[in-house]
């Protein structure tokens, strides 16, 4: 049994943002991760703010620029199976389509993927954990076999979502609506990491709510994929994975952004990676410097060291699928 | 499938709709969680988070004080506090230590569910935290601290025939070697439960979701000091044991009859699927040692085997799954000489108990590395080296002395699975490697001893009650449940066989034990077997009352009569039948009893458990894998593409439901193999739920090709022999021998994880170097160039 | 498509035909739309306190006007309050499968649905997919090749094989087993699995519906 909350269904957005902002208030899209941490008393709530209400949010519609706008509340089952995201935004396809089991995409959205809490098992675990207000990260010196690579600081969590290391390798833009109006922010500065913050993962403010995510019109000769690394063959999240987003022109890379899943706190750009890319040809010389360079730096702890070969596997492996 | 023998007229190795077919497509089936009665309490438990602590005290003030709580109970409360299986080592309720994570400190009963078990996170333990110890070879260690008793090696199990030393000095080739076998979780659907029903101080009935109604019915009666004939176990439908609802059922058994006796009230326990992962017995973790030495020709010389059974914090069945582990560390092969030592220590992590296989699986992964690291120094294919060693019935005598009867089919197992895989091609052209996947195949094979070890054949016998209905319908009961494997579906079939009549005429009903008497545990593959065997006694009985009726209505002699196609008929006059119907009729018009009892013992053996020499278990079923695999030697992900499964079963029952078990083994044992991993933290499972402990999907089963190996045998009812565990135990070390195979790498921990491929690669990871590279200082590297924030 | 409801109940709750909705927005987008109920003004912005509520439930072509606590799962509604037990609580927490359910012929699991988010919505269990007596092509299809052991997860797997049928009626071998990966079975009854789902798709095929 859920412990209790009252539950608020606005309809109008100006209304739900005017209830997200008394505290303790949640915000409630597919519920595919709040309601499993409300049971877990991973945190609590004293009130949910249904999103339902508001078909505004739902839906995948193309921009002005030439970009798609994806309603936060569009299910991630709309956005795997949506023949504009499959064609022009591929990583982002391919990510959503490896969220989860078919029935946690047919309910899960897009927003709340990308708001979802951590997956480490402390944090969801009862133990009072760095991230919950308690005094440290149990994974340091405890079972870290799954624990990031890049990023730790306080807290060693990984980014649990498919979907964001996609969008931001796509450049995706997200608006958030709070009291005052709406504000929009790169995706990839919509994530905290722990060495900023080790208490939240997104941007996100008391009475805010993401609305919608914007990804800009591909660049010329763009080509994406999103390479998920998973022990089981369906329905698990992420050892490792690598979104690369390149943009071709007369032979070389012009544009690349390649950011790693499984790998830190936060999805995890490598810009040394797309140095390695830009002005070369995308050859296999080229695809094995920017595998290095994406994971150079790395601090792995005791027990997962071998995610640094997976990731430089998963790059190589998206890198060469886009080189075919 | 395939099969040598023709198969029998009638019900008899069919496809008929099992039992509960038409209930369980429907959500009609009744399991515990689907149980309710006016006045209904529910039961919750207050457990310990840290694996070892002194307990100085348990308040339970705030628990009591919670709106609808009825009652709150401690080790005080218990009348016999008590609940280890074989051995008082488990109390109830724990009184002034904890010795592992899930110890019981109180339970509560409440009006909701939700009141239970908030209450019990109210419950105050005071502790004072003490040195645990987590892994079995350190727990032997001098200074290691006690779990539970002046020692923590419990008991120590032996099998010595012939003289390794002297046939050590005939080995050619010698592989030394140390396993790390990890254990699994059962993670059955249905979560652990029941229903405890009082009748005032006097009875009291329970039903639960288990294997074993008379375990419960011996523990409960045992906590509560009644007498055995006033504890009533109804078996509910059960979702899945495995083992897990052998030995464990019986406790959350005890509490709910607990609460149940305080409150006056029926109490229902369900665990919540966490406390079920983090609370419950596990598959044993084993470290399996090896010392096993070949000649040129491939024969096995001697073998040594020293196994740490990592038992945790209470022994349970630990010391009979070591019994199992013990006899079946060789295999079916043939060695001059065998030295096994099987130690059961306890530890502060999570218990073990019965799990499919009992002890035998992780032994076999073990032999069966071995067996291909030998292949591998002496040049052979892994097939060849079997064929040289494996059993047949010009040599028959396995390492504790016991003659197998013939036909033994170890080597037709063997041929038929390696044939069917197309082993022979895959060894002469390897397939290519298709991208990054590389191919391999392997091979296991496994000796199982059918129903119980001597050391628990006092509770190898079988119950079961026969009645002909006046409207010729039959009802049967037995002893053996139904957990999904199709016992049900098993004793009708052999009733109807047995009876002439049609499947659809038999109704054979959940057992209870006020129905049977104890016909000991479901498990060890026996159901079919024990329960087919009493049932053809039930029947036989039947008979000395039914012939004669029939024989009077078709006019010829009682041994003149056989029953088939649902008449009582002339044996050689098939045209002189009556209906069974009319049969049944006319017995009850004469008030003739119209209901039998029948029993079955298996044969009394003989057994040195201080040498392990002589005859563990009555008869043998013989089993052979071969799983196909792609491996990603970059990413460490194994995809296993196809498993061939050749088992000796004697004769089919029923064809669907054995196919079923066939494939309910292999993904199982490929779970363990290659995906599920307890993960503990100072004894604390950290992944007490299915995101975090993966077991298969559908999309990760392999396709799976059966051959059944008939013959008949006097194993089992009509010849059947056990299939449930033979099953699940070649199947993970056939995936690992498939796996190095592809990767050219010994792998000797299980399961085979991506992370565990990727270390065992080591430095012939394609891309080994760059841990160390990319983890250089960071100086080296301008980390101001990396990460998102540059 | 789904049954109608039943003739003495109120026709379609929703503002527009289910297909409509569906055509519009893509099948998966119906989880996160609530649309006005007919003869009622749209729900005001309803702060719905801790305290049950009102609600109607169109469950298995019924209506079921009951009163509901907003931390109440569907799973919960469905079991405790209309007694309808044949979906299962395997984990309660979106990881098993055996609570699966069709809303609006989608499969979900309702474990992880609050019965306030169902209102609106067309919710199909399996008791709904009986015809009369007789089993549904889909159960019959499970019970023809065995496609299950011990039973829990079975109501599941079926409601899942439904929505995945519904939405693609003829699939192939590997887009059942990615199609039922939402769903275990420890059994392992897999293999017995695809192929009923198979052949419930020869059925449907074949008349069914």
């Amino acid at each position: 049994m859920l412990p209790s909350f009252a539950y608020v269904r606005p309809t109008t957005l100006k209304a739900a943002v005017a209830a997200l902002a008394a505290p303790g208030t949640r915000a409630h899209a597919g519920g595919t991760d709040l309601l499993g941490c409300l049971r877990d008393r991973v945190f609590p709530a004293d009130t949910l703010v249904s999103l339902a209400g508001l078909p505004e949010l739902v839906g995948v519609t193309p921009t002005a620029e030439g970009g798609l706008r994806l309603g936060a509340m569009t299910t991630v089952a709309t956005v795997a199976g949506h023949p504009d995201i499959a064609a022009r935004y591929r990583a982002l396809a391919e990510a959503a389509a490896a969220v989860a089991s078919p029935q946690l995409r047919n309910q899960g959205t897009l927003g709340g993927n990308l708001c979802q809490r951590p997956r480490c098992w402390y944090f969801r675990g009862d133990f009072h954990c760095a991230r919950k207000g308690g005094g440290k990260c149990f994974a340091v010196d405890g079972e870290n076999r799954y624990h990031c690579v890049f990023g730790g600081e306080t807290c060693f969590i990984v980014h649990p979502s498919d979907t964001a290391p996609a969008l931001v390798a796509l450049d995706a833009l997200v608006r958030l609506a709070g009291a005052g109006g709406s504000r929009v922010v790169p995706l990839e500065k919509f994530f905290v990491p722990p060495s900023a913050d080790f208490t939240r993962e997104t941007v996100l403010e008391p009475g805010e709510v993401l609305t919608e995510v914007v990804v800009p019109a591909p660049p010329a000769g763009a080509r994406s994929t999103y390479r998920k690394v998973r022990a089981r063959g369906a329905w698990d999240f992420a050892l490792a994975g690598a979104a690369v987003s390149l943009g071709i022109e007369g032979g070389r890379v012009k544009h690349a952004r390649v950011v790693l899943s499984g790998a830190a706190p936060i999805p995890w750009r490598v810009p040394a990676a797309e140095q390695a890319l830009i002005g070369h040809r995308l050859d296999g010389a080229t695809i094995a410097r920017a595998a290095d360079a994406a994971v150079a730096g790395a601090e792995p702890l005791a027990d997962n060291a071998y995610k640094v070969p997976l990731l430089r596997c998963a790059v190589e492996e998206a890198l060469t699928a886009l080189n075919s | 499938m395939t099969s040598h023998l023709e198969p029998v007229p009638g019900p008899l190795g069919g496809r008929h709709p099992r039992i509960d077919a038409a209930a369980k497509v429907t959500g009609s089936t009744r399991y515990v969680a689907d149980l309710a009665l006016p006045g209904m309490l529910h039961a919750a438990l207050a457990t310990a988070t840290v694996a070892s602590a002194r307990v100085l005290g348990v308040d339970t003030a705030a628990a009591r004080a919670h709106a609808d709580v009825v009652a709150v109970l401690t080790a005080a409360d218990v009348p016999a506090n008590s609940i280890g299986v074989i051995f008082g080592d488990q109390p109830l309720l724990v009184t002034d230590r904890v010795r592992m994570v899930g110890d019981r400190f109180a339970l509560v009963a409440a009006r909701t569910a939700e009141a239970a078990w908030t209450a019990a996170r109210l419950v105050g333990a005071s502790l004072e935290e003490l040195p645990g110890v987590f892994d079995p070879v350190a727990a032997v260690a001098d200074d290691a601290p006690l779990v539970n008793g002046a020692s923590n090696v419990f008991r120590t199990f032996h099998v010595q025939r012939g003289d390794t030393a002297k046939q050590a000095k005939r080995a050619a080739v010698v592989v030394e070697a140390e396993y790390r076998v990890g254990g699994q979780d059962h993670a059955y659907l249905e979560p652990q439960g029941c229903l405890a029903i009082p009748e005032g101080r006097e009875r009291i009935t329970i039903v639960a979701s288990c294997q074993c109604p008379f375990y419960i019915q011996q523990g409960v009666a045992s906590v509560l000091g009644l007498p055995l004939a006033a504890v009533r176990v109804e078996q509910a439908p059960t979702g899945g044991g495995f083992g897990g609802k052998e030995d464990y059922p019986t406790e959350p058994a005890a509490c709910a009859a607990l609460l149940a006796w305080h409150t006056g009230h029926p109490v229902r326990l369900i665990y919540p699927r966490e406390l079920d992962l983090q609370a419950t017995t596990k598959r044993h973790a084993m470290v399996v040692r090896h010392r096993w030495g070949a000649d040129r020709a491939g024969r096995l010389r001697f073998a040594e085997v020293e196994t740490f059974m990592d038992a945790g914090a209470y022994v349970g069945l630990s010391t009979v799954v070591a019994e199992r582990a013990n006899v079946s560390a060789i295999g079916p092969y043939h060695v001059g000489a065998v030295r096994v030592a099987t130690h059961v220590v306890y530890t502060n992590n999570l218990f073990g108990g019965a799990f499919r296989g009992f002890g035998a699986p992780q032994v076999t992964w073990a032999a069966e590395a071995t067996m291909d690291k030998l292949a591998t120094r002496l040049g052979m294919d892994p097939v060849e080296l079997r064929r040289v060693n494996v059993l047949d019935d010009t040599r028959r005598t396995i390492c504790t002395g016991q003659r197998l009867r013939t036909p033994v089919l170890a080597r037709e197992v063997l041929d038929r699975a390696v044939e069917l895989a197309g082993w022979d091609g895959f060894r002469a052209a390897p397939p290519a490697a298709d991208g990054a996947w590389r191919h391999g195949m392997g091979v296991s094979l496994v000796l199982y001893g059918c129903n119980l070890h001597w050391g628990g054949q006092r509770l190898d016998r079988s119950s079961a009650v026969v009645i002909l209905q006046a409207d010729g319908s039959v009802v049967v009961r037995v002893g053996l449940t139904e957990m999904g494997q199709g016992n049900l579906t098993a004793c009708q079939t052999v009733a109807a066989a047995a009876l002439g009549v049609d499947p659809s005429q038999v109704q054979v009903w959940q057992p209870d034990t006020t129905t049977v008497a104890d016909s000991g545990p479901t498990v060890a593959s026996r159901g079919s077997l024990m329960s087919g065997r009493a049932i053809l006694d039930a029947v036989r009985r039947l008979r000395v009352r039914l012939d004669p009726v029939a024989a009077e209505l078709l006019g010829c002699r009682p041994g003149e009569v056989e029953l088939a196609g649902g008449f009582a008929r002339v044996a050689g006059s098939p045209e002189r039948a009556v209906a069974m119907q009319a049969v049944a009729k006319e017995m009850s018009a004469r008030r003739i009893e119209t209901i039998a009892t029948g029993w079955h013992r298996t044969k009394a053996r003989r057994f040195d458990p201080a040498t392990g020499q002589g005859a563990p278990y009555e008869f043998y079923a013989m089993a052979c894998h071969v799983a196909r695999v792609a491996v990603d030697p970059g990413l460490g992900i194994v995809r296993v593409e196809e498993v061939t499964a050749a088992h000796d079963v004697g004769r089919v029952l029923h064809r669907d439901a054995l196919e079923g078990q066939i494939h309910g083994g292999v993904v199982q044992g490929m779970g363990w193999g290659v995906s599920e991993e307890l993960r503990l933290d100072r004894g604390r499972l950290v992944n007490p739920n299915f995101t975090d402990y993966v077991i298969p999907t559908s999309a990760d089963a392999p396709r799976i090709t059966i051959a059944l190996v008939e013959s008949d045998s006097e194993a089992g009812p009509c010849g059947a022999k056990g299939i449930g565990e033979p099953s699940f135990i070649p199947t993970a070390a056939a995936v690992r021998n498939a796996v190095c195979d592809a990767l050219g790498v010994e792998v000797d921990t299980l399961p085979l994880t991506p992370p565990r491929l990727v270390e065992a690669l080591g430095e012939r990871h394609p891309f080994a170097w760059v841990v160390e590279a990319a983890t250089r200082p960071a100086t080296e590297h301008e980390p101001a160039t990396v990460g998102p924030r540059a | 498509m789904a049954r109608k409801p039943r003739d003495n109940e109120h026709t379609c709750p929703h503002g527009v035909s289910r297909r409509g909705f569906l055509g519009s927005l893509g099948a998966g987008a119906v989880a996160a739309a609530t649309l006005g109920r007919p003869g009622e003004t749209a729900p005001p912005e309803v702060a719905d306190a801790v305290e049950p509520s009102k609600v109607t439930l169109l469950v298995n072509g019924r209506r079921h006007r009951l009163l509901v606590e907003p931390r109440w799962t569907l799973l919960h509604v469905l079991r405790e309050r209309l007694g309808l037990t044949g979906s299962k609580p395997g984990c309660e927490r979106g990881e098993c499968g055996a609570c699966t359910v069709l809303i609006d012929g989608v499969p979900r699991y309702a474990c992880l649905t609050l019965a306030l988010e169902a209102e609106g919505h067309e919710v199909t269990t399996i008791e709904g997919l009986m015809r009369g007596e007789e089993l549904g092509p889909t159960q019959q299809a499970f019970a023809a090749e065995d496609a299950f052991q011990c039973g829990y997860c079975t109501p599941g797997q079926i409601m899942a094989a439904e929505g995945l049928l519904r939405a693609k009626p003829a699939p192939t071998v590997a887009e059942i087993r990615l199609g039922m990966s939402g769903n275990l079975c420890r059994c392992g009854a897999y293999p017995h699995i695809v192929k009923a789902v198979r052949r419930a798709a020869e059925a449907r095929k074949g008349g069914g519906r």
